[in-house]
């Protein structure tokens, strides 16, 4: 965004320094992650430090400070999907893609997060992929999965893997 | 406020309603340990490691963020809370590289594993730079830890820090006691170090990782004096160890003469440090860690040096003044000339002028004040003149900086602008470049360079309700100016008017439309040179057209006080203020703490200073000149008012004062009045004949003549901070990486 466009965004109560965090939620629903730039940007608006910002963003972990991918992927690491195997979910993601957990792989192609839990226990191990969720997923079809992603295919909406029919949080 | 009557460890005593229970057992002298709590920081109740029992309750609450209630009964020390402060003191260490701590072998370690320090990572204590300086390694042998510790130890393995200038950071040794981010958001208007990520992977660190430098870090080295661990340390006197002694200074590299205490170790300075960091305010970069680099600098001059044609040879003291007056016997007095540094002490700039006038009978004496500042310097003094404290900040309403950039240097100025702020002032910043409090002012000005003056013009119409005129105006900048206008007629209005505006290329027009502004809102105005001692040199009479006391030359009733204290008469010729840039005029030249100008004329020169002077410049005669940690000495600040300096350690190899090398000469010369043993001696006879010279006293800068406008060249070039002529990036190594990062 760049600093005319930042004008026209702002509204009135984003002038306050207490909602500092509603702005930064607008923003990344806005442009899907927090940039160098808007941090900048609202420093000069709040008459607050960058670092500060920073500090505050980096303590949710709702806020990410990396373009998002074209595709986004979860792995849930709550109780269930630990016990059934998320671990190896995530490690076989890590060794695919060479990221970590917040990181988007260099060609723009998926981005991945580790999450605690996506509320749909019973169908452990699960993973969300572009808001779908793979219910008891193994790493075999997880690399398929990965693979098709790769393809750079456009976002899945649905997958033959007679997925569950759960939203994904807003 | 109220009293309240509670009970600590069976003594009933008298408690401050509001106070905490850390307050009130404090001020009765009750131990109780603490590592995250700092003094006038705010309570933040994360170590723990202050938790009493208080009757009637089950809990165990932070004796810093508790307050005292009438009746309490507080219990500081019992076997339960000697359990869970150790065990506290566990958990924290689980993080902390710890083995020398539980070593079995720790007493016999001094004497015989020497080797093992300036590791480079820190795996124990004896492997720390900050070993035996360390709160946390104190706390550990005071609480005690008893038994072993269940909990692995868990090193975070981030790398050492050490990009940024003037010190190392290694997060592997914080504890998260919180007190480095909390005294940078007490100090700064934009925090530099803040919590990052949560829960077990907070670190202290910047936004997106940056350097300090990038992060908008000012080093003012507050973290690095507040941290009770070794994770932030100086690089300069990192591994130095505990001071072996502490004295009082002031800094001499800006007219701020901010009071320091000086570490020394074995007739070393090693550290300087704020007095009250967060009373006073911190230091700057410069004084925080340039002192210990500037005196210790390894090219400082050690004896008298003698020009032979093709090199220096080394000479005694006696050889060196006795050569010197012989060719200061046969010199007339039209042709001797005295250039002084104007950081150079009042006692070095008050015996200089008399030993001009008196030993060679000629008002040839000044500083480079009258060059640096060309065109604007009767308006510097001017406003030196009015000048008063910083203290009025705290009264003030709506403040106005004008060229003023306190990233760097003048730090305590920030401090002082966030307070103010903090209270509810109105900031106005008038710069013509970026400059770091623009970001935090309610109304910024920016002016075209050379083009100040105009802006500041337009800006006195605006405040008397007239409509900007001038066509140049973009709409824009008018409605900069109305709003900075509506803001700066809230009173009172301080104004302070820093280094880049006063030695700025059109200062005169920019002075005086400061001196119409503050006319015009009955405002009081500040300025902050960046000279160390400017106040004193013109306070000194250390210029052509000045006495003592800051009397113009034709006052006759100073003429008469001086001639009396001096009992000698006074040359009456009055001279040209810049008499070293005639061509042919000298034949002794000497500077103290200043480098002789380049091309001047054959003739003889004699230079004190600390280090060789640059090349291309004649020099006879090199004298070793002692630092300003090395003796007693006093300063004229901003605003008028005297500092003693004492001395920290004996002068470097044979150096001397410049006062006392100029009492040597005129007594070998055979003059009279100049048989001073110590400082002490010399600030008396000052007492005489400048009013208000006493160590806090505001002198009188009542009759302080500013003189005529000289058809004097342009400022000089650069406004960087010199200290003896040099600039400050000669002295200081991290200045200097930072100045190529600008």
């Amino acid at each position: 965004m760049d600093n005319s466009a930042f004008i026209q965004f702002i509204q009135e109560d984003d002038c306050d320094p207490g909602n500092l965090i509603p702005l930064l939620q607008r923003i990344q629903q806005l442009e899907g992650y927090i940039s160098e730039q808007s941090v900048r940007q609202i420093a000069q608006l709040l008459k607050i430090s960058e670092n500060h910002i920073y500090g505050v963003a980096s303590f949710y972990s709702q806020f990410r400070f990396q373009r998002p991918g074209k595709h986004h992927l979860k792995v849930c690491l709550g109780t269930a999907c630990h016990v059934q195997g998320g671990v190896q979910l995530a490690q076989e993601v890590e060794k695919q893609l060479h990221i970590h957990s917040g990181e988007t792989t260099p060609d723009g192609a998926i981005d991945y997060e580790e999450v605690a839990c996506l509320g749909c226990c019973a169908q452990a191990a699960v993973v969300e992929i572009d808001g779908v969720i793979y219910a008891k997923m193994t790493t075999d079809r997880l690399i398929k999965k990965l693979n098709e992603l790769r393809k750079s295919q456009p976002a899945l909406t649905e997958a033959d893997d007679k997925p569950l029919s759960i939203p994904a949080p807003a | 406020m109220s009293t309240l009557r509670m009970t600590i460890d069976g003594r009933v005593l008298e408690a401050q309603k509001g106070e905490t229970i850390l307050q009130t057992a404090r001020r009765y002298g009750f131990y109780i340990p603490t590592l995250c709590d700092y003094a006038h920081l705010t309570p933040h109740g994360s170590c723990r490691l202050c938790i009493v029992e208080v009757e009637g309750s089950p809990k165990t609450p932070a004796a810093c963020t508790t307050p005292v209630e009438e009746g309490m009964v507080v219990r500081t020390h019992s076997p339960r809370l000697q359990a869970l402060r150790s065990e506290i003191l566990r958990l924290l260490l689980s993080e902390h590289p710890v083995s020398c701590l539980i070593c079995p072998e720790q007493d016999h370690c001094d004497e015989c594993m020497i080797t093992l320090r300036k590791s480079g990572v820190t795996t124990g204590c004896r492997s720390c730079s900050m070993d035996g300086l360390c709160e946390l390694q104190e706390l550990v042998v005071r609480i005690g830890l008893d038994g072993q510790s269940p909990y692995p130890v868990f090193y975070r393995g981030y790398p050492v820090e050490k990009g940024d200038p003037f010190f190392d950071r290694d997060y592997n040794l914080c504890i998260l006691c919180g007190r480095c981010l909390r005294v940078c958001e007490a100090l700064h208007f934009a925090t530099t170090l803040t919590y990052v990520e949560r829960g077990n992977f907070t670190m202290v660190g910047t936004a997106f990782g940056r350097s300090h430098v990038e992060a908008g870090c000012s080093f003012c080295g507050a973290c690095v004096e507040v941290c009770p661990t070794g994770a932030l340390v100086e690089k300069y006197s990192k591994w130095d160890g505990m001071p072996d002694g502490e004295s009082k200074a002031i800094c001499p590299l800006c007219a701020l003469n901010c009071e320091m205490r000086l570490l020394t170790k074995k007739g070393q300075v090693i550290n300087s440090l704020p007095v009250d960091l967060l009373g006073e305010g911190p230091l700057c970069l410069a004084g925080r860690f340039g002192i210990p680099e500037l005196v210790n600098h390894p090219q400082r001059l050690k004896a008298p040096q003698l020009w032979e044609g093709t090199g220096f040879r080394q000479i005694s003291w006696e050889d060196a003044a006795q050569i010197l007056a012989e060719k200061l016997f046969n010199c007339p007095s039209e042709n001797f000339g005295l250039l002084i540094s104007d950081s150079s002490s009042n006692e070095d700039l008050y015996i200089a002028q008399k030993f001009a006038r008196v030993v060679m009978r000629t008002h040839q004496v000044s500083t480079l004040a009258a060059q640096r500042y060309g065109h604007g310097f009767p308006q510097v003094i001017g406003l030196l003149k009015q000048s008063v404290s910083l203290h009025a900040l705290s009264t003030a309403r709506s403040v106005l900086c004008v060229g003023l950039d306190t990233r760097y240097l003048q730090a305590v100025v920030e401090y002082k602008l966030v307070q103010a702020r903090r209270r509810g002032a109105v900031l106005v910043t008038f710069h013509s470049k970026p400059h770091n409090l623009s970001l935090f002012a309610d109304e910024e000005l920016r002016a075209m360079p050379g083009q100040e003056a105009v802006l500041l013009n337009e800006l006195i119409r605006c405040v008397q309700g007239k409509t900007p005129s001038a066509k140049t105006l973009s709409k824009e900048q008018r409605s900069a100016l109305e709003r900075a206008a509506k803001h700066l007629v809230l009173s009172p209005l301080v104004i302070l008017v820093g280094p880049d505006a006063l030695e700025s290329e059109k200062n005169k027009a920019l002075l005086q439309a400061v001196q119409a502004l503050a006319d015009a809102l009955h405002a009081i105005v500040i300025p902050l040179p960046a000279q160390g001692n400017l106040s004193g040199s013109l306070m000194m009479g250390a210029f052509p057209h000045l006495l003592p006391g800051g009397f113009g030359l034709d006052d006759e009733a100073q003429r008469q006080r001086v001639m009396g204290r001096w009992s000698t008469p006074l040359p009456a010729i009055s001279t040209d203020p810049l008499f070293w840039q005639q061509k042919g005029r000298l034949r002794v030249l000497m500077t103290i703490g200043e480098n002789p100008p380049e091309d001047l004329p054959e003739s003889v020169f004699v230079v004190t200073q600390h280090f060789y002077p640059p090349a291309k410049r004649r020099v006879d005669l090199l004298l070793p000149l002692a630092a300003f940690s090395e003796g007693s000495a006093s300063w004229i600040d901003y605003a008028g008012v005297m500092h003693i300096g004492h001395a920290a350690v004996a002068p470097y190899g044979e150096s001397l004062p410049a006062w006392q090398m100029l009492c040597l000469i005129a007594r070998s010369m055979g003059a009279r009045g100049f048989d001073f043993n110590n400082a002490e001696e010399i600030r008396a006879e000052i007492t005489r004949v400048v009013s208000g010279f006493w160590e806090g006293g505001t002198v009188d800068r009542f009759n302080l003549t500013i003189g005529s406008d000289h058809k004097l060249r342009q400022p000089l070039p650069t406004s960087e901070l010199e200290y003896l002529s040099y600039p400050l990036s000669y002295w200081v190594q991290g200045w200097q990486w930072l100045q190529t990062q600008r």
